[in-house]
Protein backbone atom coordinates (compact mmCIF):
# COMPACT_ATOMS: atom_id res chain seq x y z
CA UNK A 1 0.00 0.00 0.00
CA UNK A 2 1.10 3.74 -1.20
CA UNK A 3 2.77 5.11 1.63
CA UNK A 4 1.90 8.93 2.11
CA UNK A 5 3.75 11.97 4.43
CA UNK A 6 2.31 15.19 5.42
CA UNK A 7 2.72 17.92 2.29
CA UNK A 8 4.87 20.22 3.71
CA UNK A 9 5.60 23.03 4.18
CA UNK A 10 2.07 23.66 2.28
CA UNK A 11 0.53 22.23 5.01
CA UNK A 12 1.30 23.18 8.90
CA UNK A 13 -0.45 21.34 12.02
CA UNK A 14 -0.43 21.05 15.40
CA UNK A 15 -2.07 18.32 17.78
CA UNK A 16 -3.90 20.38 20.31
CA UNK A 17 -6.02 18.62 23.04
CA UNK A 18 -6.73 15.87 21.00
CA UNK A 19 -7.68 17.57 17.82
CA UNK A 20 -5.50 17.96 14.94
CA UNK A 21 -5.53 21.38 13.42
CA UNK A 22 -4.80 21.66 9.61
CA UNK A 23 -3.98 24.19 7.17
CA UNK A 24 -3.25 24.04 3.58
CA UNK A 25 -1.69 27.33 3.10
CA UNK A 26 -1.93 26.55 -0.98
CA UNK A 27 -5.67 26.34 -0.79
CA UNK A 28 -6.62 28.61 2.53
CA UNK A 29 -8.82 26.06 3.88
CA UNK A 30 -8.26 24.81 7.05
CA UNK A 31 -9.01 21.30 8.82
CA UNK A 32 -9.95 19.48 12.34
CA UNK A 33 -10.36 16.09 12.93
CA UNK A 34 -10.47 14.56 16.77
CA UNK A 35 -10.23 11.63 18.22
CA UNK A 36 -9.35 8.88 16.31
CA UNK A 37 -8.55 11.07 13.85
CA UNK A 38 -5.90 12.86 15.24
CA UNK A 39 -3.90 9.51 16.55
CA UNK A 40 -4.08 8.57 12.91
CA UNK A 41 -2.27 11.95 11.91
CA UNK A 42 0.01 11.40 14.93
CA UNK A 43 0.93 8.11 13.32
CA UNK A 44 1.45 9.63 9.64
CA UNK A 45 3.75 12.08 11.42
CA UNK A 46 5.70 9.70 12.42
CA UNK A 47 5.72 7.81 9.03
CA UNK A 48 3.88 4.98 9.75
CA UNK A 49 2.51 2.98 6.31
CA UNK A 50 -0.89 3.03 5.93
CA UNK A 51 -1.10 -0.74 7.32
CA UNK A 52 0.75 0.12 10.32
CA UNK A 53 -1.60 2.59 11.23
CA UNK A 54 -4.44 0.48 11.23
CA UNK A 55 -2.98 -1.84 13.38
CA UNK A 56 -1.95 0.49 15.47
CA UNK A 57 -5.26 1.91 15.67
CA UNK A 58 -6.44 -1.36 15.81
CA UNK A 59 -4.74 -2.28 18.89
CA UNK A 60 -5.62 1.13 20.92
CA UNK A 61 -9.60 0.87 19.90
CA UNK A 62 -12.29 -1.35 19.92
CA UNK A 63 -14.02 -2.58 16.66
CA UNK A 64 -14.32 -4.89 14.32
CA UNK A 65 -11.01 -5.02 11.98
CA UNK A 66 -12.94 -4.51 9.00
CA UNK A 67 -14.69 -1.35 9.97
CA UNK A 68 -11.64 0.00 11.62
CA UNK A 69 -9.44 -0.13 8.09
CA UNK A 70 -12.45 1.02 6.35
CA UNK A 71 -12.65 4.12 8.66
CA UNK A 72 -9.25 4.63 8.52
CA UNK A 73 -8.41 3.93 4.76
CA UNK A 74 -11.22 6.38 4.07
CA UNK A 75 -10.04 9.04 6.43
CA UNK A 76 -6.80 8.53 4.95
CA UNK A 77 -8.63 9.02 0.94
CA UNK A 78 -9.70 12.54 2.46
CA UNK A 79 -6.93 13.77 3.88
CA UNK A 80 -5.20 13.06 0.68
CA UNK A 81 -7.85 14.39 -2.00
CA UNK A 82 -7.48 17.69 0.20
CA UNK A 83 -3.74 17.77 -0.38
CA UNK A 84 -2.89 17.30 3.20
CA UNK A 85 -1.08 14.15 2.39
CA UNK A 86 0.59 13.06 -0.40
CA UNK A 87 2.45 10.03 -1.75
CA UNK A 88 5.52 9.99 -0.08
CA UNK A 89 8.60 7.85 1.24
CA UNK A 90 7.53 6.47 4.32
CA UNK A 91 9.68 7.06 7.47
CA UNK A 92 9.76 4.27 9.51
CA UNK A 93 12.29 4.97 12.06
CA UNK A 94 9.62 6.21 15.37
CA UNK A 95 6.80 4.60 13.74
CA UNK A 96 7.35 0.69 15.29
CA UNK A 97 7.87 2.40 18.78
CA UNK A 98 4.46 4.56 18.28
CA UNK A 99 2.74 0.82 17.19
CA UNK A 100 3.55 -0.71 20.05
CA UNK A 101 2.89 1.89 22.70
CA UNK A 102 -0.58 2.01 21.36
CA UNK A 103 -0.74 -1.80 21.62
CA UNK A 104 0.53 -2.45 25.28
CA UNK A 105 -1.94 0.02 26.67
CA UNK A 106 -3.97 -2.36 29.18
CA UNK A 107 -6.67 -0.40 30.03
CA UNK A 108 -10.09 -0.64 28.59
CA UNK A 109 -9.75 0.55 24.70
CA UNK A 110 -11.85 3.35 24.17
CA UNK A 111 -14.32 2.30 21.20
CA UNK A 112 -13.19 3.23 17.11
CA UNK A 113 -15.68 5.55 15.65
CA UNK A 114 -14.86 6.53 12.40
CA UNK A 115 -12.72 9.70 12.17
CA UNK A 116 -13.96 12.76 10.13
CA UNK A 117 -12.40 15.89 8.37
CA UNK A 118 -13.69 19.24 9.42
CA UNK A 119 -13.12 21.52 6.83
CA UNK A 120 -13.20 25.59 7.17
CA UNK A 121 -13.34 27.94 4.73
CA UNK A 122 -13.90 31.24 6.42
CA UNK A 123 -10.42 32.50 6.80
CA UNK A 124 -9.17 31.20 3.23
CA UNK A 125 -8.95 35.08 1.70
CA UNK A 126 -6.02 35.15 4.99
CA UNK A 127 -4.65 32.15 4.86
CA UNK A 128 -3.91 32.77 0.94
CA UNK A 129 -1.98 35.30 1.79
CA UNK A 130 0.87 33.80 3.47
CA UNK A 131 -0.04 34.97 7.05
CA UNK A 132 2.82 32.63 8.65
CA UNK A 133 5.61 35.27 6.22
CA UNK A 134 3.88 38.31 7.23
CA UNK A 135 3.74 36.97 11.00
CA UNK A 136 7.16 36.90 10.94
CA UNK A 137 7.23 40.53 10.39
CA UNK A 138 5.84 41.24 13.23
CA UNK A 139 8.29 39.23 15.69
CA UNK A 140 7.84 40.13 19.42
CA UNK A 141 12.21 40.16 20.25
CA UNK A 142 12.51 36.74 21.81
CA UNK A 143 15.76 37.55 19.98
CA UNK A 144 19.49 37.26 21.47
CA UNK A 145 21.26 40.70 21.08
CA UNK A 146 24.23 39.16 20.18
CA UNK A 147 22.86 39.10 16.89
CA UNK A 148 22.65 42.40 16.36
CA UNK B 1 6.80 69.96 18.43
CA UNK B 2 3.34 69.38 18.49
CA UNK B 3 1.23 70.84 21.30
CA UNK B 4 -1.87 70.39 23.19
CA UNK B 5 -1.13 66.98 23.10
CA UNK B 6 -2.63 63.78 25.36
CA UNK B 7 -0.86 61.92 27.01
CA UNK B 8 0.88 58.57 25.65
CA UNK B 9 2.03 56.23 27.52
CA UNK B 10 4.40 53.77 25.92
CA UNK B 11 4.98 50.60 26.39
CA UNK B 12 8.16 48.61 26.11
CA UNK B 13 8.20 44.94 26.81
CA UNK B 14 11.62 43.30 26.93
CA UNK B 15 13.13 40.29 27.78
CA UNK B 16 17.26 40.11 27.80
CA UNK B 17 17.21 43.19 25.46
CA UNK B 18 20.11 45.14 27.24
CA UNK B 19 21.86 45.66 24.49
CA UNK B 20 18.68 47.59 22.77
CA UNK B 21 17.35 49.21 25.74
CA UNK B 22 19.11 52.79 25.35
CA UNK B 23 18.57 53.20 21.50
CA UNK B 24 15.06 52.51 22.14
CA UNK B 25 14.42 54.79 24.90
CA UNK B 26 16.50 57.70 22.66
CA UNK B 27 14.26 56.57 19.59
CA UNK B 28 11.53 57.60 21.87
CA UNK B 29 12.95 61.02 23.12
CA UNK B 30 14.19 61.76 19.78
CA UNK B 31 10.42 62.33 19.15
CA UNK B 32 10.07 65.49 20.84
CA UNK B 33 6.85 64.94 22.22
CA UNK B 34 5.13 65.95 25.23
CA UNK B 35 3.51 64.55 27.45
CA UNK B 36 5.25 61.22 27.65
CA UNK B 37 5.28 58.24 29.69
CA UNK B 38 7.51 55.43 29.48
CA UNK B 39 6.99 52.37 30.76
CA UNK B 40 9.23 49.29 30.64
CA UNK B 41 8.06 45.79 31.27
CA UNK B 42 11.13 43.48 32.12
CA UNK B 43 9.41 40.22 31.15
CA UNK B 44 12.25 38.61 33.26
CA UNK B 45 15.40 39.34 32.29
CA UNK B 46 18.81 37.62 33.35
CA UNK B 47 21.25 39.84 31.32
CA UNK B 48 21.68 43.88 32.92
CA UNK B 49 18.17 45.26 31.71
CA UNK B 50 17.16 46.29 34.93
CA UNK B 51 20.59 48.44 35.62
CA UNK B 52 20.60 49.94 31.74
CA UNK B 53 17.37 50.89 32.93
CA UNK B 54 18.20 52.57 36.26
CA UNK B 55 20.46 54.78 34.54
CA UNK B 56 18.16 56.23 31.98
CA UNK B 57 16.55 58.31 34.26
CA UNK B 58 13.88 58.90 36.73
CA UNK B 59 10.81 59.77 34.43
CA UNK B 60 11.01 55.92 33.62
CA UNK B 61 8.96 53.52 34.93
CA UNK B 62 10.51 50.20 35.40
CA UNK B 63 8.72 47.11 36.29
CA UNK B 64 10.25 43.39 36.92
CA UNK B 65 7.99 40.34 36.40
CA UNK B 66 8.67 36.42 36.24
CA UNK B 67 8.84 35.41 32.90
CA UNK B 68 5.21 35.24 30.89
CA UNK B 69 5.52 36.12 27.91
CA UNK B 70 4.79 39.15 25.22
CA UNK B 71 1.44 39.50 26.04
CA UNK B 72 1.86 39.61 29.75
CA UNK B 73 4.23 41.88 29.85
CA UNK B 74 2.33 44.35 27.51
CA UNK B 75 -0.65 43.82 29.90
CA UNK B 76 1.09 45.01 33.16
CA UNK B 77 2.03 47.99 30.93
CA UNK B 78 -2.17 48.79 29.87
CA UNK B 79 -3.22 48.34 33.57
CA UNK B 80 -0.36 50.96 35.01
CA UNK B 81 -0.56 52.78 31.40
CA UNK B 82 -2.44 56.34 32.86
CA UNK B 83 -2.20 58.06 29.13
CA UNK B 84 -5.25 58.56 26.80
CA UNK B 85 -3.11 57.09 24.19
CA UNK B 86 -0.81 54.21 24.26
CA UNK B 87 1.56 53.18 21.66
CA UNK B 88 3.88 50.00 22.08
CA UNK B 89 7.63 49.95 20.90
CA UNK B 90 9.64 46.12 21.01
CA UNK B 91 13.07 47.16 22.37
CA UNK B 92 14.74 46.12 19.18
CA UNK B 93 12.58 48.42 16.79
CA UNK B 94 13.09 51.72 16.18
CA UNK B 95 10.96 54.65 15.78
CA UNK B 96 10.53 56.90 12.38
CA UNK B 97 11.02 60.76 13.42
CA UNK B 98 7.95 62.43 14.08
CA UNK B 99 5.56 59.63 13.83
CA UNK B 100 4.02 60.10 16.94
CA UNK B 101 3.21 63.76 16.11
CA UNK B 102 2.05 62.61 12.91
CA UNK B 103 -0.32 59.82 14.12
CA UNK B 104 -1.72 61.72 17.19
CA UNK B 105 -3.12 64.78 15.05
CA UNK B 106 -4.87 62.11 13.10
CA UNK B 107 -6.18 60.75 16.04
CA UNK B 108 -7.21 63.93 16.86
CA UNK B 109 -9.00 64.76 13.47
CA UNK B 110 -10.96 62.25 13.51
CA UNK B 111 -12.54 61.50 16.74
CA UNK B 112 -14.28 58.30 15.43
CA UNK B 113 -11.08 56.95 14.23
CA UNK B 114 -9.35 54.22 17.37
CA UNK B 115 -6.32 53.22 16.10
CA UNK B 116 -4.01 55.04 13.52
CA UNK B 117 -1.41 52.85 12.15
CA UNK B 118 1.23 53.57 9.83
CA UNK B 119 4.00 51.79 7.96
CA UNK B 120 6.93 49.49 8.31
CA UNK B 121 10.02 49.19 7.29
CA UNK B 122 12.71 46.70 7.49
CA UNK B 123 16.13 46.93 7.97
CA UNK B 124 18.64 43.80 7.67
CA UNK B 125 22.04 43.81 8.91
CA UNK B 126 24.65 44.66 6.79
CA UNK B 127 28.58 43.82 7.34
CA UNK B 128 31.16 44.81 5.25
CA UNK B 129 34.99 45.30 6.16
CA UNK B 130 34.58 49.31 6.19
CA UNK B 131 31.36 49.69 7.49
CA UNK B 132 30.56 46.85 10.36
CA UNK B 133 26.96 46.18 11.68
CA UNK B 134 24.91 48.80 9.77
CA UNK B 135 21.03 48.11 9.94
CA UNK B 136 20.02 49.04 6.26
CA UNK B 137 15.99 49.10 4.58
CA UNK B 138 15.01 46.02 2.81
CA UNK B 139 12.12 45.90 0.42
CA UNK B 140 9.11 48.53 0.45
CA UNK B 141 7.22 49.42 3.67
CA UNK B 142 4.25 47.44 4.04
CA UNK B 143 1.13 47.68 7.00
CA UNK B 144 1.14 44.66 9.16
CA UNK B 145 -0.01 44.07 12.80
CA UNK B 146 2.99 44.79 14.34
CA UNK B 147 1.47 46.66 16.85
CA UNK B 148 4.19 48.51 17.22
CA UNK B 149 3.13 50.35 14.07
CA UNK B 150 0.01 52.17 15.65
CA UNK B 151 -0.98 54.14 18.35
CA UNK B 152 -4.38 53.41 19.86
CA UNK B 153 -7.27 54.99 22.09
CA UNK B 154 -6.83 53.32 25.90
CA UNK B 155 -10.55 52.45 25.79
CA UNK B 156 -9.79 49.91 22.98
CA UNK B 157 -8.24 47.65 25.41
CA UNK B 158 -11.57 48.17 27.37
CA UNK B 159 -13.44 46.93 24.39
CA UNK B 160 -11.36 44.36 22.82
CA UNK B 161 -10.28 42.54 26.47
CA UNK B 162 -5.95 42.58 27.15
CA UNK B 163 -3.88 40.68 24.79
CA UNK B 164 -4.44 36.60 25.75
CA UNK B 165 -1.40 35.70 27.53
CA UNK B 166 -1.64 32.04 26.62
CA UNK B 167 -0.43 33.18 23.20
CA UNK B 168 3.35 32.50 23.11
CA UNK B 169 3.35 33.73 19.27
CA UNK B 170 0.72 35.49 17.93
CA UNK B 171 -1.16 37.41 20.44
CA UNK B 172 -0.63 40.50 18.22
CA UNK B 173 -2.78 38.66 15.11
CA UNK B 174 -5.41 37.16 17.76
CA UNK B 175 -5.98 40.55 19.02
CA UNK B 176 -6.16 42.93 15.76
CA UNK B 177 -8.33 39.81 14.98
CA UNK B 178 -10.79 41.05 17.55
CA UNK B 179 -10.33 43.99 17.29
CA UNK B 180 -11.79 43.74 13.71
CA UNK B 181 -14.87 41.43 15.38
CA UNK B 182 -15.11 44.35 17.66
CA UNK B 183 -15.77 46.54 14.86
CA UNK B 184 -12.96 48.79 16.07
CA UNK B 185 -12.10 51.95 13.41
CA UNK B 186 -8.27 51.95 12.29
CA UNK B 187 -6.94 54.25 9.61
CA UNK B 188 -4.38 53.45 7.86
CA UNK B 189 -1.03 56.82 7.57
CA UNK B 190 0.95 56.11 4.01
CA UNK B 191 3.85 57.40 5.98
CA UNK B 192 6.63 55.05 8.04
CA UNK B 193 6.07 54.78 11.40
CA UNK B 194 8.25 52.08 12.64
CA UNK B 195 11.72 50.31 11.57
CA UNK B 196 12.06 46.74 12.00
CA UNK B 197 15.41 45.37 12.40
CA UNK B 198 15.43 41.26 10.99
CA UNK B 199 17.76 38.99 12.35
CA UNK B 200 18.53 36.85 10.14
CA UNK B 201 20.20 34.16 12.90
CA UNK B 202 16.72 33.18 14.69
CA UNK B 203 14.60 33.68 11.48
CA UNK B 204 13.78 30.57 10.47
CA UNK B 205 13.36 28.98 14.21
CA UNK B 206 10.67 31.84 14.80
CA UNK B 207 9.17 30.68 11.44
CA UNK B 208 8.47 27.26 13.14
CA UNK B 209 7.37 28.66 16.12
CA UNK B 210 5.15 31.34 14.71
CA UNK B 211 3.38 28.47 12.46
CA UNK B 212 2.81 26.30 15.50
CA UNK B 213 1.36 29.59 17.65
CA UNK B 214 -0.76 29.98 14.08
CA UNK B 215 -2.61 26.84 14.26
CA UNK B 216 -2.94 27.46 17.85
CA UNK B 217 -4.82 30.90 16.78
CA UNK B 218 -7.17 28.89 14.37
CA UNK B 219 -7.64 26.02 17.34
CA UNK B 220 -8.66 28.98 19.65
CA UNK B 221 -11.01 30.14 16.67
CA UNK B 222 -12.79 26.79 16.62
CA UNK B 223 -13.38 26.20 20.07
CA UNK B 224 -14.91 30.05 20.02
CA UNK B 225 -17.11 29.30 17.88
CA UNK B 226 -17.93 25.76 19.44
CA UNK B 227 -19.06 27.53 22.61
CA UNK B 228 -20.99 29.85 20.24
CA UNK B 229 -22.53 26.75 18.76
CA UNK B 230 -21.89 28.46 15.30
CA UNK B 231 -18.80 26.50 13.30
CA UNK B 232 -17.59 27.81 10.37
CA UNK B 233 -19.18 25.01 8.18
CA UNK B 234 -22.24 24.35 9.86
CA UNK B 235 -25.13 25.89 7.51
CA UNK B 236 -26.57 27.68 10.61
CA UNK B 237 -23.27 29.56 10.96
CA UNK B 238 -24.23 33.14 10.19
CA UNK B 239 -20.93 35.36 9.30
CA UNK B 240 -20.61 38.65 11.52
CA UNK B 241 -22.29 41.41 10.87
CA UNK B 242 -20.72 43.27 7.59
CA UNK B 243 -17.92 44.68 8.26
CA UNK B 244 -16.84 47.80 6.66
CA UNK B 245 -13.44 46.32 5.67
CA UNK B 246 -12.41 42.60 4.87
CA UNK B 247 -10.36 40.88 7.58
CA UNK B 248 -7.41 40.30 5.28
CA UNK B 249 -7.36 44.63 4.68
CA UNK B 250 -7.97 45.46 8.14
CA UNK B 251 -4.55 43.21 9.23
CA UNK B 252 -3.17 45.43 6.06
CA UNK B 253 -2.65 42.57 3.92
CA UNK B 254 -3.62 42.76 0.36
CA UNK B 255 -2.60 40.95 -2.67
Amino acid sequence: MTHYRVNSPNVIHEIIDGEAVLVNLESGSYYSIDSVGAVVWDYLEQGLSPGQIVEAIAAQFAGESATIAAGVEQLLAELQAEQLIVPGDAITANGHSAAVNGAANGTAKPLFEAPVLHKYTDMEDLLLLDPIHDVDESGWPNTNPNNA
Amino acid sequence: MCLNNPLISVIIPVYNGAAFLTAAIETIRQQLYEPLEIIIIDDGSTDNTGQIAADLGRDIRYIFQSNAGPAAARNTGLLLASGQVIAFLDVDDLWAQNRLCTQVECLTLHPAVDIVQGLIQDLELVSSPQIPSTFAPVSDPYYSINLGSAIYRRQVFDQVGLFDESLRYNEDMDWFIRAWDHHLNKKQLAEVALFYRKHEGNMTNQRNSKQAGFVWLLKKRLDQHRRNSRLPNQPSYQPPASQPVSLTEYLGWRK
